[in-house]
């Protein structure tokens, strides 16, 4: 190979001077056919090279699409496991709601066993004491206190005339509260009456000559609450007919209980907030104090209920007082006086009896401790969640008591 | 008969059902199967709640009244926050009555699984019964497109009612206007070709 160009060059050199013109031309031509040749390559090249980024690109792209594909597949497994497990969240709600319902009917059960022995007469058994409601020894030893005995059930309850406690349909008040706890609450823009008070709801039932207007006036002192006054009687009849909705409802299956009681009720609720509680703007707290002295169980029952599961977030704070000293005041003084402690004994074991059963909203608290002790007055404001106002104002009632002083 | 008020037509649009309703209080002679197959012959869509549970609402919507009225000769306009009946001077009597109403109503289109119902049948009922001139009384006040039919047994056809009874007091209050008397002494055709008659010079 490497020869032959210098040959060439030798002859070039030795005598062929004539064609040494045409020769040139013809290198030049095969230089210029040989540089458009290396052109025409380098073209095909480069575009040989784009193609070549091209199908890398692609291949990339693919390759990324595969991956892709196999995250979108865990992902829907994943999907697939999450819907399962909810699957079986939602049946071990349901089992649980079950649970709880049967455990709410035995115990109900266990009591009206118990009831029934009580009033065959073989058996005592003292009311349960609400120890967070514990008095400090200001009542009277023969008056029913929550740290006493509230004598015996046989004496105290009062059952609605010729029915026996089933008959009178707290077990299904009771069954429906308990259904209510895994039940949803009123959406806000169908109720705006109801979400206005940005805290929830307060009510205070009592009986008259309780001192419940000093109560009503240290509630109103904290800042955004309003307690209204004797408006609850308006709202009797109308739980009454809620409360024939709830008998009716535990006849019947889950749903149509949530649709006849809860719908119903909070309807209710909705417009006695709107057109009769009329609380100010910018409230934290709204409610009214009753002091409506119920015959029976069951009618008290009902109240307790329809307020307690119908107000979004309500408390109710049951106030008692010493039996004695209320009997002897106002209109009570007139009335025969063993009737009179009766119906008082009965309300107190009415409060007790709900608040035992639902201590998360619901407060027994004694005239006779709050205005003489900082403790049960601590006690009620931290069942309020403003134990914090406590501290930054001034006790009202000590405040009240120095005045005295 | 008289026909549909403008009173009545404002208060449609007020309320949840559009249309016209029907009270049947039936009494307790009354074959409660005979009164159930004649409404729903007459194309009816029926909805049966107790008296119990309406005389309940009337009588929500009273206490009301009672209260806020109670708690103006009280306060006197003196407003004093520590009063026992604080508050109750702000109630608004009209619109609670007409916002209890419209819960009925609710309650009334659940029920009936969300369609208009077109009859309230209040089986059982004594005719007797002194909280039924507070309950029409309510309802005509509150719920104008209400008819209200007193269904009565052993009368005979015309069922002409005792005016010195309850029912005769109703029928005073509502200036014997709007009421109707079946009794299950008619036919099935009678019965529901008299209801229809009269819904339709009615309305």
């Amino acid at each position: 190979m490497s020869t032959k160009p210098r040959a060439r060059r030798a002859r070039h050199n030795t005598g062929m001077q004539d064609s040494a013109a045409p020769s040139r031309a013809e290198s030049g031509e095969e230089l210029a056919r040989l540089q458009a040749t290396a052109l025409l390559y380098f073209e095909q090249c480069r575009s040989q090279t784009a193609r070549l980024r091209t199908l890398e690109d692609a291949l990339a792209q693919a390759e990324l699409s595969l991956e892709q594909a196999k995250a979108g597949n865990e992902l829907k497994q994943q999907i697939a496991q999450i819907q399962k497990s909810l699957a079986t969240k939602d049946e071990l709600i349901s089992k649980l709601r079950s649970a709880l319902v049967a455990k709410e009917g035995a115990r109900f059960d266990l009591e009206l066993k118990l009831r029934s022995l009580l009033e065959r007469g073989t058996v005592a058994i003292e009311v349960r004491s609400n120890t967070k409601t514990a008095n400090h020894g200001t009542e009277p030893a023969n008056v029913s206190s929550p740290q006493e005995p509230a004598g015996r059930l046989s004496d105290g309850i009062a059952f609605a005339t010729g029915s026996t406690l089933r008959e009178s349909k707290c077990f299904d008040y009771r069954s429906m509260l308990t259904q209510l706890a895994t039940s949803g609450k009123p959406s806000s823009p169908r109720y705006p009456g109801l979400a206005a008070p940005t805290k929830g709801f307060l009510f205070v039932l009592t009986y008259p000559r309780s001192g419940d207007l000093v109560l009503q006036k240290m509630l109103n002192d904290i800042p955004g609450y309003c307690i209204r006054g004797e408006l609850g009687g308006a709202l009797e009849p109308i739980a009454k007919a809620w409360g024939e909705t709830v008998i009716a409802g535990q006849r019947s299956d889950k749903d149509d209980l949530e649709v006849a009681n809860l719908n119903l009720g909070w309807s209710i609720a909705d417009t006695f907030v709107t057109d009769v509680l009329v609380p100010p703007p910018n409230i934290k707290v709204a409610g009214f104090r009753s002091n409506t002295v119920h015959a029976d169980i069951e009618s008290f029952w009902r109240q307790a209920a329809f307020l307690y599961s119908s107000f979004p977030n309500a408390r109710l704070l049951f106030n008692m007082r010493n039996n004695e000293r209320v009997a002897r005041s106002g209109p009570w003084a007139r009335q025969p006086r063993k009737e009179v402690l009766r119906k008082l004994r009965n309300m107190d074991v009415f409060f007790n009896e709900f608040s035992n059963a639902y201590p998360e909203r619901c407060l027994c608290i004694r005239y006779d401790d709050y205005t003489s002790s900082q403790e049960a007055r601590n006690r009620i404001f931290e069942f309020l969640g403003e134990a914090e106002i406590l501290k930054r104002h001034h006790d009202p009632i000590a405040r009240k008591n120095e005045g005295r002083g | 008969m008289r026909s549909c008020t403008r009173l009545a037509k404002e208060q449609m649009q007020l309320g949840k059902l559009v249309e016209p309703i029907l009270l049947v209080v039936s009494d307790t002679s009354v074959d409660p199967s005979w009164i159930q197959t004649t409404l729903v012959h007459a194309g009816s869509t029926v909805v049966s709640v107790s008296l119990d549970f309406l005389c309940n609402f009337a009588e929500g919507a009273r206490r009301v009244d009672m209260i806020s009225k109670t708690a103006s000769q009280y306060e006197g306009g003196t407003g004093e926050p520590g009063h026992a009946w604080y508050g109750a001077d702000q109630v608004a009597v009209k619109s609670f009555r007409q916002h209890l109403l419209m819960a009925f109503e609710s309650y009334l289109l659940r029920q009936a699984n969300e369609r208009q119902p077109t009859t309230i049948l209040c089986p059982g009922c004594s005719l007797d019964d002194d909280r039924l001139v507070g309950l029409v009384t309510w309802m005509k006040d509150t719920w104008a497109t209400v008819r209200v039919v007193f269904a009565t047994g052993g009368q005979g056809k015309t069922g002409d009612p005792d005016q010195t009874n309850v029912l005769g007091d109703i029928l005073l209050a509502m200036q014997n206007s709007s009421e109707v008397w079946l009794t299950d002494g008619m036919s099935l055709d009678e019965a529901t070709g008299f209801l229809a008659n009269w819904l339709k010079e009615t309305l």
